[in-house]
């Protein structure tokens, strides 16, 4: 369970970030968390999972302030992986995926054995043909896929993931969206940060929007209202369409005028105005 | 510990060894051989091995605390204060002026000023690894800028000690000195190994390894100042001595691997290596001509740097 009330937060010499945010996941959840650039989400991110601290609100993990676990005590419940994570030079895959065991390295012992956590890591993140390949050789992709399989390794209840699909390609994409399911199936708690609303819908995560405001909302029932608080926090708008399975994603409306393939000419360019629309 | 990394620690172990014997046996005079062996190869092959050690100790440091690995104990400023603390007091003082046996007055101020180089150290380090780089370059520059200048008024007779301080010899100390040096080595060495994985958390980002348990700003401050230690220490015992630091946790690397626990032992084995190597062949062609060892340390890892550099220049990301 991870559960933040009331935070309050602005970084050194900025105005206030995070206004009062609210934000509770609990075990067998997935809970994503949109929103604009820059309104706050890898900070609010960074807060739940105990690597900063607010000014003001709690912080639980576990019905406790999540500080008060300790360094060790938290790491081996909780496993964050950044937006953009820093993969040591020269270490081979499976080197840095085995970093992921430190925090169980002190007693009492995993609960499963090490190679095993590296086993799953290997085959859910698709690691075979990198498994002996050195950091710097990586592509964006494969080295986003280390970055989550060493938290698999670390094998922990709860895990904050900031953007996680982050140069995947779509089959990656919805392998690891399938990884996240079955950490949920197990009762485990996983929060990310996605800009892509409707792969999280059509996983069934539990969507937040956190807007410009500095404020986490739910994503509303009903269609009008869901539409209209994309507008409001994407400045578009945005059409319905329901897809198979009867999941409704959500789609931008786009102007005549945006398609590059549009038959008639285009004329000349011209700078997008104020609104985003053409002139 | 795998296989390679038993085979690496052996090798280094080995090579150290091999060194060390060749520097106290080899070419030992006919007439008084053990009064030569203890009051002069002794000594003399005790201060190249710990301070062979110390410096790759502290550059494999300053090479993990910068995740750069052309990072080297001078690099940061330490060995720039204290060539300058150490010739403004040749300056202000005169010729070597004793402090402690085997130790001048200079000795003592360049380790004091590689010591004061880290205040500047730990402040900046608190915002982050590119501003403790920065720092660390711009006040070495200023330091080694400083004491050319004091060297300018310096009495030519003086100039001498200067200059071999800038460009690393190894003394013939009383034993004392070494056995003193080996101690922040030693502890550095023991702290080092227990921590193991902790060392090489450092490596990733700060939020990563915080949130894998590790203090982060307490680990790093610690690895800092140790590293900063044992290249004052260093500097103040044999003077500048090049290219140990830099090259040899990259010869580690290639034997060893990355993992710390390993590295930190096997980089001080061979650092104390390389240098009593470099020893050995200023020894043997003092024959020809006497110049001090870290001339030979430069010839030779300045080459081998540019080598191992021009080997991985094709294999960079894809």
């Amino acid at each position: 369970m991870i559960a933040l009330r009331k935070v309050r937060f602005a970084h050194r010499g900025r105005p206030l970030l995070l206004k009062g945010c609210d934000l509770a996941a609990g075990p067998g959840e997935v809970v994503a968390l949109a929103g604009p650039n820059g309104a706050g989400k890898s900070t609010l991110l960074r807060i739940a999972a105990g690597l900063l601290a607010p000014e003001e609100g709690e912080v639980e993990l576990d019905g406790r302030p999540v500080r008060a676990w300790g360094r060790l005590g938290r790491a081996k419940r909780l496993a964050y992986v950044p937006q953009r994570p820093l993969l040591p030079e020269g270490w081979k895959v499976r080197e840095i995926l085995a970093l992921g065991d430190h925090p169980h390295r002190e007693r009492p012992l995993a609960p499963r054995p090490l190679s095993a956590r590296l086993a799953e890591a290997r085959l859910w993140l698709d690691l075979d043909g990198v498994w002996e390949r050195e950091a710097e050789t990586l592509s964006g992709g494969e080295a986003q896929r280390v970055a989550v399989g060493r938290a698999l390794v670390q094998d922990t209840a709860h895990y904050v993931l900031d953007e996680p699909a982050n140069h995947l390609d779509l089959g990656h994409q919805v392998a690891l969206y399938r990884l996240f399911g079955a950490w949920a199936r197990e009762g485990r708690t996983v929060l990310l940060a996605t800009h892509d609303l409707n792969l999280s819908l059509l996983f069934g995560q539990r969507l937040l929007l956190l807007n410009g405001e500095g404020v986490v909302k739910a994503f509303p029932e009903g269609e009008e209202a869901r539409g209209r608080l994309l507008q409001e926090a994407f400045g578009l708008s945005f059409e319905p369409r329901e897809v198979s399975g009867g999941c409704v994603c959500w789609f931008p409306r786009v102007e005549p005028g945006d398609r590059v393939l549009s038959t008639e000419c285009a004329g000349e360019r011209s700078v997008p105005n104020k609104e985003g629309g053409r002139p | 510990m795998n296989l390679r990394e038993a085979r690496a620690l052996a090798l280094s172990a080995v090579l150290a060894g091999a060194a060390l014997a060749g520097v106290l046996f080899l070419n030992l005079p006919r007439e008084a051989p053990s009064a030569v062996l203890w009051k002069v190869r002794l000594p003399e092959a005790l201060a190249a091995l710990v301070v062979g050690g110390a410096l790759a100790l502290s550059g494999l440091l300053f090479q993990l605390i910068l995740r750069n690995s052309l990072a080297d104990p001078y690099v940061l400023g330490v060995a720039g204060g204290a060539a300058f603390a150490s010739v403004v007091t040749s300056l202000l003082l005169g010729a070597a002026t004793p402090f402690f046996p085997g130790f001048s007055l200079q000795a003592a101020a360049a380790f004091g000023g590689g010591m004061a180089t880290l205040l500047l150290l730990l402040r900046a380090s608190e915002g982050g690894t590119g501003r403790l780089l920065l720092a660390g370059v711009v006040a070495n520059t200023a330091f080694a800028a400083g004491a050319r200048l004091a060297a300018a008024f310096l009495a030519p007779e003086r100039l001498p000690s200067v200059t071999a301080l800038l460009v690393g010899y190894i003394p013939t100390p009383p034993l004392p000195v070494p056995l003193l040096l080996a101690l922040p080595v030693a502890v550095t060495l023991a702290r080092f190994v227990k921590q193991g994985r902790g060392l090489d958390l450092l490596l990733l980002s700060d939020d990563e390894a915080e949130s894998l348990g590790l203090a982060v700003a307490a680990r790093r401050r610690e690895a800092l100042i140790l590293a900063a230690l044992l290249a004052s220490m260093a500097v103040a015992v044999s003077g500048m001595i090049g290219f140990v630091g830099l090259l040899v946790p990259h010869a580690a690397r290639m034997l060893a691997g990355r993992r710390h626990k390993v590295l930190v032992p096997a980089s001080v084995l061979l650092g104390a290596a390389f240098l009593l190597a470099a020893l050995l062949v200023s020894k043997l062609a003092s024959g020809w001509w006497i110049l001090p060892v870290g001339v030979y340390t430069s010839l030779v890892g300045a080459p081998a740097f540019l080598f191992l550099l021009w080997r991985d220049a094709g294999r960079e990301t894809p």
